[in-house]
């Protein structure tokens, strides 16, 4: 069944970017789990729709934000994400690494959405400015703005944040 | 004509997109070499950022998405229900599904201690997962246990039922597999039935208990933990509505008296 397997391509090659995203957006690893188990079980339902691999990307990725939206409206969300952030790290980094992610972690929580989420779609997902744009029904400039927004305040937080160096002064 | 670019403009640039050095950048840099310092602290941090986004998703994510899908398309595919449907489907359903939802809105979701046969006390979350997982465990490995109308032998299912201090009074509607599971360690029921929206999975634990009703959403699928005599029950679908139908047919057909 040729849906099946494009359905399952679907899924080994978008889920763990799909987690990210939804994890970045809501905060929760469970709801994140949710919102990409109710993503592709939405693409299932319109499988017969997606043409290629490239079409379906972006297709994902607005359904998962409208279902992140959808939940948004019914509660607020909350962040329990940061422990969980840094509890599932990819990799097994040094003590002072994992300071430093901790402290990027906490920067990238202080973002607002508007500036996060453009931010998610460039990084994680390799989007450019005019693409990104386009899936969030903004203006090319506005997205700049906010991508420039994001690392200056990212930059900013992180800095802020950092221990001392010795000798060094406030 | 575009003025050359200053700095204040090739900052705002590398802070849009560090990995990006258009034809304007490339110009400004190649003016002032001394800037290259600047393209290499943006892209370290850059690094930093994508290392910080890159959180591992959970183990067995895609194997999860799999199995639901394979647990939805059978539902999708099921047989068609019996023609004679009992009047309360039409007239009961309604207060029914109300009545749950206004008990699960009220009690709300709460993490509880629970006890274990050993002693050892544990959560709620934790037999959440157990249940989850053992249904999709039982779908990847035994998926003729979602196939509609499996033949049951009577006497086989009266004494599953027995075996975990409940009595069938009489055949549960839409019933389509019962049998023995072992959930976490400890022995159940298993019984699936054939909602109107496709299967639903009830485990009978006689050795694990709630202090009260207790809903979640995992891994998407909907569930209840009833507490019944020593044990609960679990009823695990999709939506609210197959838990309230798949409740309303368990309960009416099976009893937990002492």
């Amino acid at each position: 069944m040729p849906h099946t397997q494009f359905f399952q391509q679907l899924v080994r090659t978008y889920s763990n970017d799909l987690f990210r995203l939804a994890f970045w957006l809501s905060g929760d690893k469970t709801v994140a789990e949710d919102l990409v188990q109710e993503t592709f079980a939405r693409a299932w339902k319109a499988i017969d729709r997606l043409e290629n691999e490239q079409a379906a990307k972006a297709w994902l990725i607005t359904i998962l934000r409208r279902e992140n939206a959808r939940r948004f409206e019914k509660q607020q969300p909350h962040w329990v994400a940061l422990d969980s952030a840094n509890e599932i790290a990819d990799s097994t980094p040094t003590p002072a690494e994992q300071l430093e992610q901790r402290q990027l972690h906490q920067a990238i929580y202080e973002l607002p959405v508007e500036f996060r989420e453009p931010l998610l779609l460039q990084v994680v997902w390799g989007y450019q400015g005019d693409e990104i744009a386009e899936m969030l029904d903004l203006k090319l400039a506005t997205v700049n703005t906010r991508l420039y927004r994001a690392r200056q305040q990212l930059k900013k937080t992180f800095e802020a944040g950092k221990p001392l160096s010795k000798g060094g002064r406030v | 004509m575009t003025p050359p670019m200053d700095e204040l403009r090739f900052h705002q640039k590398l802070l849009e997109d560090p990995q990006v050095l258009d034809d304007e950048m490339q110009a400004y840099l190649a003016d002032n070499p001394h800037k290259q310092e600047a393209v290499k602290q943006a892209r370290k941090f850059e690094s930093r950022l994508e290392e910080a986004f890159k959180i591992a998703p959970p183990e067995d994510l895609q194997e999860r998405i799999l199995l639901r899908h394979t647990f939805e398309t059978k539902g999708e595919t099921k047989t068609a229900l019996p023609e004679k449907c009992p009047s309360y489907f039409q007239r009961g359903l309604g207060w029914f599904a109300a009545a749950f939802l206004t008990t699960a809105i009220g009690l709300g979701m709460w993490t509880q201690v629970m006890d274990s046969p050993s002693g050892h006390p544990i959560t709620v979350a934790h037999t959440e997962n157990a249940i989850v997982t053992h249904i999709l465990e039982h779908a990847r490995k035994e998926p003729e246990l979602l196939q509609a109308n499996a033949p049951l032998n009577e006497s086989d299912v009266q004494e599953l039922f027995k075996f975990v201090g409940a009595r069938l009074e009489k055949p549960i509607e839409f019933m389509s597999f019962a049998g023995e599971c072992t959930v976490d360690g400890q022995k159940g029921l298993h019984v699936v039935l054939q909602e109107e929206e496709g299967p639903v999975n009830i485990l009978v634990l006689p050795t694990m208990s709630v202090k009260a009703m207790h809903v979640f959403a995992q891994a998407g699928f909907k569930g209840q933990l009833l507490p019944v005599k020593e044990g609960l029950v679990a009823i695990v679908g999709q939506n609210e509505k197959q838990l309230a139908m798949a409740q309303m047919h368990f309960f009416k057909a099976v009893s937990f008296d002492s």
